[in-house]
C-alpha cells in the first residue's frame, strides 16, 4: 500500500516536473537574465545597505523579495504557456494534465501570496497580495490587452482601495472592522475561494464542452484564432467609435489617419474612451457614495480618503497610457499582414514619408490617450475638492506618467531587435529614479515647495526628449510597415 | 508566350535572405516580362513566399536588388504601387472588420477603383447581403481568400502577385478564381506571379512556370516546352507530364515520397 502511495507521488513528481520543463522551454533566455539582474541589483543591492547598516530584518526581508520576484517571474510566464498546452486535444489525449496544470497554477499562486505576505511581516495582507497575484497572473495570459484592461484595471483599483481603506481616516467603527480579524479572514477566505474557482474556469475540462469553455475562455484572454474582437461586436463600446471614426477616415482619406487602421482597433484611440470613461464613472461613484454616506449616516471622510481616492484613481490612469504603449506594440507585431497590404497602397507615400506620417499618427494617438487620461484625473481631483498642493502633485505625476506613455510609442519598427518591454521598463524606473533625485537635490536648496513643480518639469523634459528621440530614429529607419520585418 | 517584349517588369538581382543561420535565398536571379504568367513552384518552406514578399518590398533582402517597373522596390513611387495586386497567403486579413467595410476602406486608398468588378465579383462568388455585413473573422477560410482576391483585383493592377491563392478554396470555388483570372485578367495584358502546389491549375492557366529550389530559380520556361522536354541551351529531355517534371527538378526525394518510397 506505501509502495503504490510512493509510485503515485513519484509519478506525480515527474508529470510536475515533465510540464514544468516544457512550459518553461525559452527560445531567448535574454529578457530572463535582464529580468535577473534587474531584481539582484536592486533587492541585492538594497540587503546588502541595509545589513551594513546592521538592520538585519530589513536584509532578510530583501533577500526573500529576490526569490519572490525570481519565482513570481517564472509564475507568471508558467501561466502564459500552460493556458497554451491546455488545448482541446492535449486536455482529451493526455489524462490528468488538466488536473496538474491546475495544481501547478494554484500551487504557485498560493506559494507567492504566502511569501509576499510573510514578507509584509502581517497576515492582514494575506488578501490583496493574494489577489494582485492572480491578476498579474491573469494579465499575464492575456493576449490582447484592451479587452481585458478595463477588467483588469477595476479589479486593480480595488484591490489598490482594499488597504488603503483600511488605513485612511474612515469612521472609526467602519475602520475597526474593516481591520478586525474575522473580516480580514473573510476577505481572504473569499479571496481563496475566487481564486481557485477563476483558476479552474482558465483551464477548461477536457470532454465536448472543452471547444465551447475554451472559446469563452480566449475571447477573454484573446489567446485563440480571432485575433481581434470583431468592430461590429455588442455592447463593445469602443467599437461604435472605432466604426464611426473608420467611415469618417474612408470619406475624407487623410493617409495618418487611414496607417492607424491597420492597426485594428485595439490599436486606435478610440480603444481607450471606454477604459477611461469607464474608470471615470468609477471614481464618480466613489465620491456618490462618499456624499451618500455623510448624507444618511453622518460619516465624515477625511482629506486621507480624498487623497487616497485620487492615488488610486493615478495608479489606474498611469496603468492605463502604460497598457496603450503596451497594446500598440502588441498591435503592430500581430498586424503583420495588414501593415503588408496597407504598405503596397499608394495612399502609404514613399518610405520616409511613410514614416514621418505614421510617426505622427502614433504620437498623436499616444499624446490623445495621456491627455484624456491626465485630464480625467484632475477633473476627479477637482471633485473630490483636492486642494491646491494636491492638484499640483498630481500633475506632477500625469507629467512623469508622460514617460510612460511616450517610452516605446515610437522607434525603428521595422527591426525585430527593438528593446523589450523589460528593457524599457527598467529603462524608465532608471529615469524615474534619476528625476527625483534630483528634484529631492532642487527642494534641499529652494525649499520643499519645489519639489513637485520640479518633478513635474523634469518629468515633461523627459517625456518630450523621449518623444523626440523616438520621432528622430524612427525617420531614420526603413519603412515602418510591415513591423519586424529586418533581423 | 513565355517571351514576351520589352524590358523586365520584375528584376531581382543575386537577392539574398537569410533567417538566422538557415539561407532561404541564395543570390537569386530572377526576370519577370510585362504580361508574362507565372506559376511558381517549390517544396514546403522552399521559400515561395519569402521570395514574393522580397520582390514586393515587404521584406528586406539580405543582399541583392530587386526593381519593379524600373524603380528600386525600397522607393517605389505612388503610381507604381498602385500598379501592384496582392493576395498573402494569410487570408484572414482586416478581420475586425466586414467585406463591406474592408473594401471601403481599400477603395479610400486607391485613385482607381473598379467598383463595378467589385459589386459583380461579390455577386458571382456568393457575397449576399448577409455575407457582406458579417465580420470576416467570421467568414470560412474560402470565403476570406475570396475576399481577399476580390480586394486584390479591385483597382485592376499591372502586376497581380498572388500566393497560394487557391489553397482554401472547394474545386467550385477553384474554378470561378480560374475563370476570373484567365478571363479578365490575363487577357488584358495583366502580368501574373502565383504560386501553387496544385499542378492541375497551373496546367489550366500558367504560360511559364518557375522552379524554386536550395534558394535559386533552378528551371523556368513555357510550360508547354518544358512539357516537351526542352530544358534550355540546347538540352532536351523525353516529354512527361508535369507532375513528373516537378519529381524530376526537385530531385529524387520528392519522387520517392510521392511514390510512397521511404527516403
Amino acid at each position: 500500500m506505501i509502495a503504490a502511495r510512493d509510485d503515485a507521488w513519484g509519478d506525480a513528481w515527474d508529470e510536475y516536473g515533465r510540464i514544468w520543463r516544457v512550459a518553461m522551454v525559452r527560445p531567448k533566455r535574454r529578457r530572463e537574465i535582464v529580468a535577473a539582474a534587474f531584481i539582484v541589483l536592486a533587492f541585492g543591492g538594497g540587503a546588502v545597505v541595509t545589513a551594513l547598516q546592521h538592520r538585519w530584518e530589513w536584509s532578510a526581508r530583501l533577500l526573500g523579495a529576490v526569490v519572490l520576484f525570481w519565482l513570481l517571474f517564472s509564475w507568471v510566464f508558467f501561466m502564459g504557456r500552460s493556458l497554451q498546452m491546455n488545448s482541446p486535444a492535449n486536455a482529451r489525449l493526455m489524462p490528468r494534465q488538466r488536473r496538474r496544470l491546475v495544481q501547478m497554477a494554484l500551487g504557485g499562486w498560493l506559494a507567492l501570496s504566502l511569501g509576499f505576505t510573510a514578507m509584509f511581516w502581517t497576515w492582514r495582507m494575506f488578501p490583496p497580495v493574494a489577489l494582485y497575484a492572480l491578476v498579474l497572473g491573469t494579465f499575464a495570459a492575456s493576449k490582447r490587452v484592451a479587452d481585458a484592461v478595463f477588467r483588469l484595471l477595476v479589479l486593480g483599483a480595488l484591490c489598490t482601495a482594499a488597504p488603503l481603506l483600511a488605513s485612511f481616516p474612515l469612521p472609526d467603527a467602519l475602520a475597526a472592522l474593516l481591520a478586525s480579524p474575522p473580516a480580514v479572514l473573510a476577505a481572504g477566505a473569499a479571496v481563496l475561494l475566487l481564486g481557485a474557482r477563476h483558476i479552474a474556469a482558465i483551464y477548461p475540462d477536457g470532454g465536448d464542452r472543452h471547444a465551447d469553455a475554451r472559446a469563452r475562455m480566449q475571447a477573454l484572454l484573446g489567446s485563440g484564432h480571432a485575433r481581434h474582437a470583431a468592430a461590429k461586436g455588442k455592447g463593445w463600446l469602443s467599437g461604435a467609435f472605432y466604426l464611426a471614426a473608420l467611415k469618417r477616415d474612408c470619406r475624407a482619406p487623410r493617409p495618418g489617419t487611414m496607417l492607424m487602421h491597420a492597426l485594428g482597433p485595439q490599436g486606435h484611440w478610440t480603444a481607450w474612451i471606454a477604459g477611461v470613461a469607464g474608470l471615470t464613472a468609477l471614481y464618480l461613484a466613489t465620491r456618490l457614495a462618499a456624499y451618500a454616506a455623510h448624507r444618511l449616516f453622518g460619516m465624515q471622510f477625511g482629506q486621507g480618503f480624498l487623497v487616497g481616492a485620487s492615488t488610486v484613481a493615478l495608479a489606474s490612469m498611469v496603468l492605463l497610457a502604460a497598457f496603450c504603449n503596451v497594446q500598440l506594440g502588441r498591435q503592430l507585431r500581430s498586424t503583420r499582414g495588414e501593415q503588408a497590404l496597407l504598405r503596397l497602397t499608394p495612399l502609404a507615400g514613399a518610405a520616409a514619408l511613410f514614416n514621418r506620417r505614421l510617426a505622427a499618427a502614433l504620437l498623436k494617438t499616444g499624446l490623445v490617450n495621456w491627455m484624456m487620461a491626465s485630464a480625467a484625473l484632475l477633473l476627479l481631483a477637482l471633485l473630490f475638492h483636492a486642494n491646491g498642493k494636491v492638484l499640483v502633485c498630481l500633475a506632477a505625476l500625469c507629467c512623469a506618467a508622460g514617460q510612460v506613455a511616450m517610452a516605446r510609442l515610437l522607434g525603428d519598427f521595422s527591426r525585430e531587435s527593438r528593446p523589450g518591454l523589460l528593457e524599457s521598463c527598467i529603462f524608465l524606473v532608471l529615469i524615474l529614479a534619476a528625476e527625483v533625485l534630483v528634484a529631492w537635490a532642487m527642494a534641499r536648496m529652494g525649499g520643499w515647495r519645489l519639489f513637485w513643480p520640479g518633478f513635474g518639469v523634469l518629468g515633461l523634459a523627459g517625456s518630450v526628449a523621449l518623444a523626440v528621440r523616438g520621432w528622430k530614429t524612427m525617420l531614420a529607419a526603413p519603412s515602418s510597415f510591415p513591423a519586424g520585418r529586418i533581423g | 508566350m513565355s517571351s514576351q517584349a520589352g524590358s523586365p517588369l520584375v528584376r531581382m538581382s543575386s537577392v539574398s535572405k537569410f533567417f538566422g543561420s538557415q539561407r532561404v535565398l541564395d543570390h537569386l536571379d530572377w526576370q519577370i516580362r510585362p504580361g508574362q504568367v507565372i506559376g511558381l513552384l517549390g517544396r514546403n518552406g522552399a521559400g515561395k513566399s519569402t521570395l514574393l514578399e522580397c520582390m514586393l518590398g515587404l521584406r528586406e533582402p539580405d543582399g541583392g536588388k530587386v526593381t519593379l517597373f524600373d524603380e528600386d522596390v525600397r522607393t517605389l513611387s505612388d503610381a507604381r504601387r498602385g500598379n501592384i495586386g496582392y493576395v498573402p497567403q494569410a487570408s484572414e486579413l482586416f478581420d475586425w472588420l466586414t467585406p463591406t467595410q474592408m473594401l471601403d476602406y481599400f477603395k479610400a486608398m486607391y485613385p482607381r477603383w473598379n467598383a463595378a468588378k467589385v459589386d459583380g465579383l461579390l455577386s458571382r462568388w456568393g457575397f449576399n447581403d448577409t455575407l457582406r455585413n458579417k465580420a470576416i473573422n467570421k467568414l470560412s477560410g474560402g470565403e476570406q481568400q475570396r475576399l481577399s482576391i476580390i480586394r486584390a483585383l479591385a483597382h485592376d493592377p499591372a502586376l497581380l502577385v498572388l500566393d497560394e491563392p487557391v489553397s482554401s478554396l472547394d474545386p467550385l470555388g477553384r474554378r470561378d478564381f480560374l475563370r476570373e483570372l484567365v478571363g479578365d485578367v490575363i487577357e488584358r495584358g495583366t502580368t501574373v506571379v502565383f504560386s501553387t502546389h496544385i499542378l492541375s491549375d497551373l496546367e489550366r492557366v500558367a504560360f511559364d512556370i518557375a522552379f524554386l529550389k536550395d534558394g535559386r530559380i533552378a528551371l523556368q520556361g513555357g510550360i508547354d516546352a518544358l512539357l516537351e522536354g526542352e530544358r534550355g541551351a540546347g538540352v532536351r529531355a523525353a516529354p512527361m507530364s508535369l507532375e513528373d517534371l516537378y519529381m524530376d527538378v526537385m530531385g529524387d526525394e520528392s519522387r520517392d515520397l510521392a511514390h510512397g518510397v521511404a527516403p
